[in-house]
């Protein structure tokens, strides 16, 4: 009796472990995939802080926990005083104050590889929602990333903004059935494949927080409206019918979830003037002398990559066998020519330009993959099953691990010595300048490159005030238009300083050679401090402003 | 069927009524908050006539009312005839004001001096061959400056002269292209001034006048102006930074005090402490820094008098111009500021009299050179007898006909 009872037992204990080593099994198509991953892990957690804003949103983070309240005007500019402030990322600062003060550089170095990572993770998902082909859309995130490569690797509330973006693109392959090569190959072109649930909690859940986090949800706002107006022009151009476009469903569906994801925007601490804030924001004149609000230029980086992918969508269009969507056509439209109004737009249309061009990145890979296969099969009996094996998911841990145990992040976990201050951030933040002024705090406002500017308030002695910030719209037009004729080293330079009554200047040395012979030039100011990045000078004979 | 269709119909109706209603709320909402934001941008409204800062102190022993005749009669306007100068003769209307009579048939009457401020037809009768003084632009009329010598010295240099004259808001202007108002120029003004213009201290001063107690305002760069933050820009630059050594800032920072002190609240309680702190500390400043015949110079602010040199004796060249610029205009500003800020009357009366000694000094030809900074000199002493230069010949040429006089009295 008991031995008949024994042996079943015995048997499921010697199943339950193969079992689960098959479950855990995986296919060595998966290890590629994911050791790329785990290395962009690593990439990304090496790459410095940058020196330029961020550490304005840490700053602006950390004054909003000292004072329990939003800031109504900037709090470290006092030229800028009396212009208002409409903080579209207080979300995000806050977020940054907060973790620079419990983790220091090494917590938002992480946050921002976190961030990061998550957000090509989530393009991953939707291209392969798209293709079916996870090959394919390793190929789709590469395209994306190789597009906004400019745009990636600087912390700052925008990778939030870029990680809901990731997500809303997720959202509209997942929502949309046609779009899924996943319900095609089902043959459910339908209407109803799946319940739309997801857009309809998940797109004003996700808009409440873009909104607060960053203002590129506009950037959002217009995709979703590509969708209904794509829609439809598609139901109107098949159909021939007003009727049948007021009847459509998913016009129906992406008109409402638009105005759901617009109303959904409005829930911020500052109502309907986000909007307004953020559709005024590139109208602000001080942008035209940033390089990321030029017009997209063809020479330029960003016009090399934009002519490369132009030539692979024109290549694809001509191979593709797959239908082109108006909303695609207006998603293009619409965002190539916002990027070549303004270049910094190439980070959205990445992302766009992906989700538009995976079904035709589908249709002529899966075609050449499927030709690939027929040629290895040539003279071979019989189709060879993808083995799956429990080694390869252990090869794909150990990958996981490696990737982890050499990152910044994994050796503070693993007990290593923590980074030097050289590795944490970019090799042109002036440490030795912040240094230098906290020992020998100026008396009064200090002019420094704009770009060094938020640094110096974060690192520099308590109170130091600048000329202008990386808030650039937030400078009076004439204080900006000063700041530019000084950073030039133009005439008069040193007459806008005096009408500023400042006390010290900060010269980038490579940037800002002509300022940097001019002052070295006048009799008026003294350099008191040097290193190879830069200089701190002084009045010579200190000026009392009353 | 039927109700299938009826169905279909009440989803259809619901949509195009639920679009209607949230478009319609959209368009709305973003509408009226932007005709808020508008309404809050826009410029503020002006006084219907600029306050006038009449004068505080009468110090007989400063000066005598011969002597304040004699330096006065220095400063008439004689600018009849082709081409006046149109700083000088803003100057002169400064001082002078709309009533002013001359017994010099070279002296233009202050109604002919607003004329050539504020008609264009008058102007162009002297100035026939040049672009006009008053011009319209994109945001509104102005008056045209630094171009020359048919124009304004400086930016709002003429408003703020004329408005210190007390002119009303309507008073009717006409450009070369349109008629207009007073109260549209100054408007312009406002809708130019940004905080960071370099010269600012006579938008400040015009407004000051013109403006009723507003909270606050915006610029058209956006920036929220209110007085503690233009009594700020006005002491932000060192104390040698400013035209005329900067004591057209302290002058506008009187008119500001004036103005809260005696029409309402302009500054914030700390802002008026700062203001008169800081003007206590520029008039101690001019104590330590006078020379010891009564003048002070361009380093007025050095906290030692000035050496004595050789040139202490020249009566022409920069050094004296430096001195009769500094003299006056302190000597006008203290004039018109509260008793709290002033220095020792001692100081005040050695000042006067130096202005008077030089100013007896100069023939006509030679104030024509300076009229600017005489007027200034001329117009204190009248100040410090708590008068106006108008008031005071008035005065003193009816006393004049009353009294028998000879035939060669002018006529």
């Amino acid at each position: 009796m008991s031995t008949s009872t024994e042996l079943p037992e015995l048997t499921s204990m010697a199943t339950a472990p193969s079992m689960l080593r098959e479950r855990l099994s995986a296919p060595w198509t998966v290890i590629p995939v994911v050791t790329a991953f785990a290395a962009f892990f690593t990439y990304l957690n090496y790459i410095p802080l940058f020196y330029t804003d961020i550490w304005g949103h840490v700053a602006y983070g950390k004054w909003m926990l000292e004072h329990h309240r939003l800031p109504t005007e900037d709090p470290f500019l006092p030229l800028s005083a009396g212009v208002p402030v409409v903080d579209t990322s207080w979300l995000s600062q806050l977020f940054f104050g907060w973790l620079a003060s419990v983790g220091g550089a090494e917590a938002l170095s992480l946050v921002f590889t976190i961030t990061l990572w998550c957000s090509y993770f989530v393009y991953t998902r939707a291209f392969y929602l798209l293709s079916g082909r996870i090959w394919l859309a390793v190929i789709g995130t590469f395209m994306t990333w190789f597009l906004g490569f400019g745009r990636h690797s600087i912390i700052r509330p925008e990778i939030f903004g870029g990680l809901c973006f990731a997500t809303l693109i997720w959202m509209v392959v997942h929502g949309e059935p046609w779009r899924s090569r996943a319900a095609k190959l089902a043959s459910a072109e339908g209407d109803d494949a799946r319940s739309p649930w997801l857009l309809w909690i998940g797109i004003p859940v996700l808009f409440l927080a873009w909104a607060n986090l960053h203002g590129s949800f506009m950037i959002g706002l217009i995709v979703l409206g590509c969708h209904a107006a794509g829609r439809t022009l598609q139901v109107l151009w098949t159909q021939r019918s007003l009727w049948e476009v007021l009847r459509d469903r998913w016009v129906i569906r992406w008109t409402l979830l638009t105005e759901l994801a617009l109303g959904a925007t409005l829930i911020n601490p500052y109502g309907v003037d986000l909007l307004i804030e953020s559709v005024l924001f590139g109208r602000n004149e001080n942008l035209k002398d940033i390089l990321e609000w030029y017009n997209l230029k063809l020479v330029d980086a960003e016009g090399i990559q934009f002519g490369i992918v132009t030539l692979l969508w024109i290549g694809l269009y001509r191979f593709s066998r797959q239908r082109v969507s108006p909303t695609d056509i207006l998603l293009l439209v619409v965002f190539a020519t916002g990027m070549a109004l303004v270049v910094r737009i190439i980070g959205w249309y990445a992302g766009v330009f992906t989700l538009c061009m995976m079904p035709h990145i589908t249709d002529v890979g899966a075609r050449l993959q499927d030709r690939w296969v027929a040629r290895r099969r040539r003279g071979t009996e019989s189709e060879r099953p993808q083995s799956r094996r429990f080694v390869y998911t252990l090869v794909c841990v150990l990958a996981v691990w490696c990737a982890f145990a050499i990152s910044p992040a994994g050796r503070q976990v693993l007990g290593g010595q923590p980074r030097p201050s050289a590795s944490v951030y970019n090799e042109r933040t002036p440490l030795g300048i912040t240094e230098f002024l906290r020992e020998n705090p100026p008396r009064g406002l200090v002019y420094a490159p704009q770009w060094w500017s938020d640094w110096l308030s974060w690192d520099g002695p308590p109170g130091i005030r600048t000329v202008v910030s990386t808030n650039i719209h937030l400078a009076p037009t004439r204080v900006w238009d000063g700041y530019m004729r000084v950073s030039k080293g133009e005439t008069y330079w040193d007459n806008l300083l005096d009408r500023w009554a400042v006390q010290a200047v900060v010269v980038d040395k490579e940037k800002q050679k002509k300022l940097a012979s001019e002052v070295r030039g006048s009799a008026a100011w003294k350099v008191i401090y040097e290193d190879d990045l830069g200089f701190i000078a002084t009045r010579r004979t200190a000026t009392t402003s009353g | 069927m039927s109700w299938t269709r009826r169905g279909k119909w009440h989803r259809l109706l619901l949509f195009v009524a639920s679009q209607v209603i949230i478009l319609g709320g959209v368009v709305w909402a973003t509408t009226v908050r932007w005709e808020d934001r508008q309404a809050a941008r826009s410029v503020p409204p002006l006084r219907e006539r600029a306050f006038k800062l009449t004068p505080l102190h009468d110090c007989p022993w400063m000066v005598t009312e011969e002597q304040l005749e004699a330096s006065l009669r220095k400063v008439y306007p004689r600018f009849r005839g082709p081409e006046p100068k149109m700083n000088y003769v803003d100057h002169a209307f400064r001082i002078w004001g709309p009533d002013a009579q001359f017994d010099d048939p070279e002296a233009l009457s202050g109604a002919e001096m607003r004329d050539l401020l504020l008609n264009h037809v008058a102007f162009a009768k002297v100035w026939p061959n040049n672009p006009p003084f008053l011009l319209k632009t994109k945001t509104g009329p102005t008056i045209r400056y630094k171009e020359g010598r048919e124009t304004a010295s400086h930016i709002d240099h003429s408003l703020a002269s004329i408005s210190e004259t007390g002119i009303p808001r309507d008073y009717p202007v006409r450009t070369s292209e349109e008629d207009t108002t007073f109260g549209e120029l100054m408007q312009t003004s406002l809708r130019n001034f940004s905080l960071d213009e370099m010269e600012y201290e006579w938008s400040s001063l015009a407004y000051a006048l013109f403006l009723p107690p507003v909270k606050s305002w915006y610029t058209t760069e956006g920036q929220e102006l209110n007085w503690d933050r233009i009594a700020d820009r006005l002491m932000r630059e060192a104390p040698d930074q400013g035209v005329c050594f900067s004591q057209h800032r302290h002058h506008a920072l009187v008119a500001v005090l004036r103005v809260h002190d005696e029409l309402g609240p302009l500054l914030s309680p700390a802002g008026r402490k700062r203001v008169v702190a800081y003007l206590t500390a520029v008039s101690s400043l001019l104590v330590q820094s006078q020379h010891e015949r009564g003048f002070w110079d361009d380093h007025w602010y050095a906290g030692k008098p000035p050496a004595t040199t050789h040139a202490d004796e020249a009566l022409s060249g920069d050094t004296l111009t430096n001195r009769l610029v500094a003299t006056g205009h302190t000597m006008e500003w203290l004039a018109l500021a509260p008793e709290e800020i002033l220095p020792p009357r001692e100081n005040l009366t050695r000042a006067a009299q130096w202005i008077v000694r030089t100013l007896e000094q100069f023939d006509v030809e030679q104030i024509k050179g300076q009229y600017a900074f005489a007027s200034h000199a001329a117009d204190a002493l009248a100040l410090w007898r708590k008068t106006t230069p108008t008031e005071f010949m008035k005065s003193r040429l009816q006393k004049r006909q009353e009294t028998p006089v000879s035939s060669t009295d002018n006529r």
